[in-house]
């Protein structure tokens, strides 16, 4: 076969699949051209017959390629016959090219399809209607979700996928565009295989095709593509948008970068303006403005600490600013290096903190804990905290002072260490009362062991805080007190002493009253006795003046005894029984005054609820009025009385002791109440009565009037509280 | 007055001063206060006497003059050893306290005690007979 002939097939066909026509034929052609190559005389002479046979059979061949129009110019001749051969030849190949071309197309076209979830489609468009059917791409049968062929291709089948709410939406556009605008391009919802649950958003773009000549629409071709997953991540991608933006928004951190290899800022956030009044284009313009603005005392250490990121570190620094508006700011900076291959600090990024409310607590809480602290060395007080185990885990300065030892020296030594041997035991009660009531201040006083110097008492409180939540441990606060316990120490012995001098005076007082009284009662007794046993006038007289003698002294040492409990005596405060104590009185009277006892003794008495006093010298107080009354009784009077009128109760009670005795004088008002007063030397009392009833009164928290005129008699007017807490 | 007439049969004066002991025989005697006046110096005597008779019934006395101030042995101290003694002692005899002290602390200790059925200040006189064993 002729070379070039092998060459077309090879190039074009395959040519194991060379269709027979075409075979016979390449083989006559491959004749021909080598028998021209052989002798081209030759030909000529050779049948006409054949060569038109070939002439025919390549024009047919080029017919079927559409182009017989000029096949007039090829004559029969042998040159044109080549030239009508090669013209096939060429127009073979052009097929060839153009089938396989489109094959190609069409795969793409359908890989993007798929690819993109678009399918095509094509409706017939007669008389500005649309026809049925279409043609739709298998992508399109793909994105309604059913097989490819399974359903027709009509607009009303389609028309099932569409969302009911937007199918005449998508109607009227489709009518818009064929009847006005030619294209149209929606999105729109779709039930994927009919089916709700399978909703996607589509967007389709429809273009009126029309006859170039006639002018009318001939087809509606279009695209439809499942956009729901980009209009998903569009969402997504526009929500975190949005919170980003929300973020920078808030963000009051200033978020920079700089290339540091040209030193150049890359970038820093809006929220400069408000940390350091700079808007970002002045950061940009003025590329050493952050480092200007940076408080003088502190751009040494920030340089320096930022040397670490050559190396890099990241680095955090604390620093002041000042801000435009001229206000002292504390940012902290975190700064996060990136080195390049060589080494080389290329590029840093960095956050820029506004931390000064932050600091300022900060400082606050330092200041306030400085302070404390200066209050807990400089107090006289010495405070301790104690493990369970009684060991000092914390001692202030205050007691390094009080007891000589260094804080270090008492830290972590055992409290018994420190303690008097003689008060371990208190420590040891301190404990269990602690732990019975934790949280409760236990007070003490405890003997502490002082350098080189013996013992200081100290006194003071301790805590159960083993539970606490900032300090565990006993909590001890104390103070030397050693002056005042032996200042008190020397009061106790004293008021001891003084108690024994009492008790010894009052025992004094009491022996000497009855040593005193004892045979004076036996004087009287034998008097009386032998007053009874004789009749003479003149014996009789001079015994009753010495009886009157002997009971007068009886009553001085009385008085006396009275005056001297009244004194020193503590006030017993008990419910006051007026009835009982003035049924006493009277018996008193009939023994101590049986010679006067013609005078009347009247008692009114009214208890309205408890009166509390102190009965015995309520006692001795009406003792002594009632029988000054009757000793002052007027020999004159017919009826000489004494007259007790008392009213009692929780208040108070008012007392009167009203006679109708001798009186006194105006001017002696005055005096009556005068220790050793007598009105006159015929008053034969020991001048102390009175002054003791003053005196009892005073005692009670009582007062006392009298109202007297000679001839007509006494009144005394008492009041006395209730004692009754 | 009735010589055969007594109030009662023995009383005891217990006093270590003699005129007390002396004119308190005389005043019983005279207003016939007593058949027999028992007078002893001390307390500790006065409880030998009872102890000693414990079982002699005619010997015990009828009622007791008791004084509270006495050496050595006191009033209340007295009745502290008395109380010890059997009930057919205690059982007859009435003590009454007879005293010159006025301190209400003597007589309230005294009443308080449930052997003395009353107290009584010195001197002793015939008016303060007349409310003795019979209160």
């Amino acid at each position: 076969m002729n070379k070039e002939v092998k060459h077309l097939i090879s190039k074009y066909f395959n040519e194991d699949r060379i269709p027979p026509a075409y075979a016979a034929f390449f083989g006559d052609i491959s004749q021909l051209l080598d028998a021209r190559q052989a002798s081209a005389s030759r030909l000529t002479s050779v049948a006409d017959a054949a060569l038109e046979t070939v002439r025919r059979q390549l024009k047919d061949s080029l017919n079927v390629f559409g182009s017989s129009q000029d096949m007039d110019e090829y004559g029969r001749d042998a040159p044109s016959l080549i030239r009508l051969a090669r013209r096939l030849k060429k127009e073979c190949a052009d097929r060839i090219f153009r089938q396989q071309k489109l094959l190609r197309e069409m795969k793409h076209l359908k890989t993007i399809q798929s690819l993109a979830s678009a399918g095509s489609w094509e409706l017939p468009v007669i008389n500005d209607e649309l026809q049925m059917p279409g043609y739709w791409s298998d992508e399109l049968f793909a994105v309604l979700g059913v097989r490819p062929g399974t359903v027709h291709p009509t607009s009303q089948v389609y028309k099932n996928y569409v969302h009911p709410d937007d199918r005449s939406y998508l109607a009227a556009a489709v009518g818009k565009a064929i009847k006005e605008t030619g294209r149209y391009d929606i999105e729109y919802r779709m039930w994927r295989g009919e089916d709700p649950q399978q909703e996607r958003t589509v967007r389709e773009i429809g273009e009126l095709v029309k006859d170039g000549a006639t002018g009318k629409s001939t087809s509606l071709i279009g695209v439809t593509f499942d956009i729901s997953d980009i209009r998903n991540t569009e969402r997504a991608l526009f929500k975190a948008n949005v919170e980003l933006r929300k973020l920078f928004d808030v963000m009051e951190d200033v978020f920079f970068s700089v290339n540091m290899e040209q030193e150049k800022l890359l970038q820093i956030s809006p929220s400069c303006v408000q940390l350091y009044g700079y808007s970002v284009e002045a950061f940009f313009s003025t590329p050493d403005l952050w480092f200007t603005v940076i408080h003088h005392d502190d751009k040494k250490a920030v340089l320096e600490s930022n040397k670490r990121l050559n190396k890099g570190e990241s680095n955090q620094v604390e620093y002041r600013i000042r801000h435009k508006n001229g206000e002292v700011r504390w940012v902290e900076m975190r700064i996060t290096p990136t080195l390049g291959h060589d080494g080389q600090l290329v590029r840093i990024d960095g956050i820029v903190t506004d931390v000064t409310k932050r600091r300022e607590a900060e400082l606050a809480l330092a200041n306030s804990e400085l302070k404390f602290r200066s209050l807990l060395e400089n107090s006289n007080d010495a405070i301790t905290v104690t493990s369970e185990e009684l060991r000092f885990l914390f001692v202030t300065q205050s007691l390094s002072r009080m007891i000589g030892y260094a804080a270090e020296e008492i830290t972590g030594t055992s409290v018994f260490d420190f303690v008097h041997p003689d008060d371990h035991v208190t420590v040891n009660g301190l404990v269990n009362a602690m732990e019975k009531e934790p949280e409760t201040p236990v007070h003490f006083e405890i003997r502490f062991r002082v350098k080189d110097d013996g013992w200081i008492w100290c006194e003071g409180s301790v805590t159960n805080h083993l539970n606490g939540d900032i300090v565990r441990g006993y909590i001890g606060n104390f103070r030397d007190v050693t002056y005042k316990i032996r200042y008190r120490k020397a009061l106790e012995a004293s008021n001891n002493r003084l108690k024994k001098t009492n008790n010894e005076l009052d025992r004094f007082v009491y022996s000497v009253s009855h040593d005193l009284r004892a045979p004076l009662a036996s004087v009287l007794g034998l008097l009386e006795y032998t007053m009874s046993e004789t009749e003479n006038e003149d014996v009789l007289q001079d015994l009753g003046m010495m009886k009157m003698s002997i009971e007068k002294l009886d009553r001085f040492i009385l008085d006396i005894l009275d005056y001297s409990r009244n004194a020193r005596l503590e006030i017993k405060v008990q419910a006051v029984d007026f009835h009982q104590l003035l049924a006493d009185i009277k018996d008193n009277l009939k023994f101590l005054h049986s010679r006067r006892s013609a005078v009347r003794f009247d008692i009114n008495i009214q208890e309205n609820g408890t009166f509390g006093s102190d009965a015995g010298r309520i006692s001795i107080l009406l003792n002594n009025l009632v029988s000054n009354a009757v000793r002052y009784a007027d020999p004159e009077k017919a009826d000489p009385f004494v007259e007790v009128n008392i009213a009692a109760g929780p208040e108070g009670a008012d007392i009167t002791v009203r006679d109708n005795g001798i009186g006194i004088a105006k001017e002696y008002h005055g005096r009556i109440f005068d220790m050793f007063f007598r009105v006159s030397e015929k008053s034969n009392g020991s001048g102390l009565g009175l002054y003791l009833a003053k005196e009892t009164v005073d005692k009670l928290k009582g007062r006392i009037t009298l109202a007297s005129a000679p001839g007509t008699g006494t009144t005394f007017n008492i009041f006395l509280p209730s004692l009754f807490k | 007055m009735d010589s055969n007439n007594f109030n009662f049969e023995k009383v005891m004066v217990v006093d270590d001063a003699e005129i007390d002991r002396f004119l308190a025989k005389k005043v019983l005697t005279k207003h016939a206060f007593a058949r027999e006046v028992l007078p002893l110096d001390s307390a500790t005597n006065a409880l030998n006497y009872l102890s000693e008779n414990q079982e002699n019934k005619e010997a015990l006395p009828d009622l007791i003059f008791l004084d509270i101030n006495m050496p050595k042995m006191n009033g209340f101290d007295f009745l502290e050893e008395y109380k010890k003694l059997p009930e057919s002692v205690k059982k007859k005899c009435i003590i009454v306290m007879l005293s010159s002290s006025l301190l209400p602390e003597d007589r309230e200790l005294a009443m308080n005690n449930p052997y003395v059925c009353q107290f009584l200040n010195k001197p002793l006189t015939g008016d303060k007979l007349k409310d003795v064993g019979n209160p």
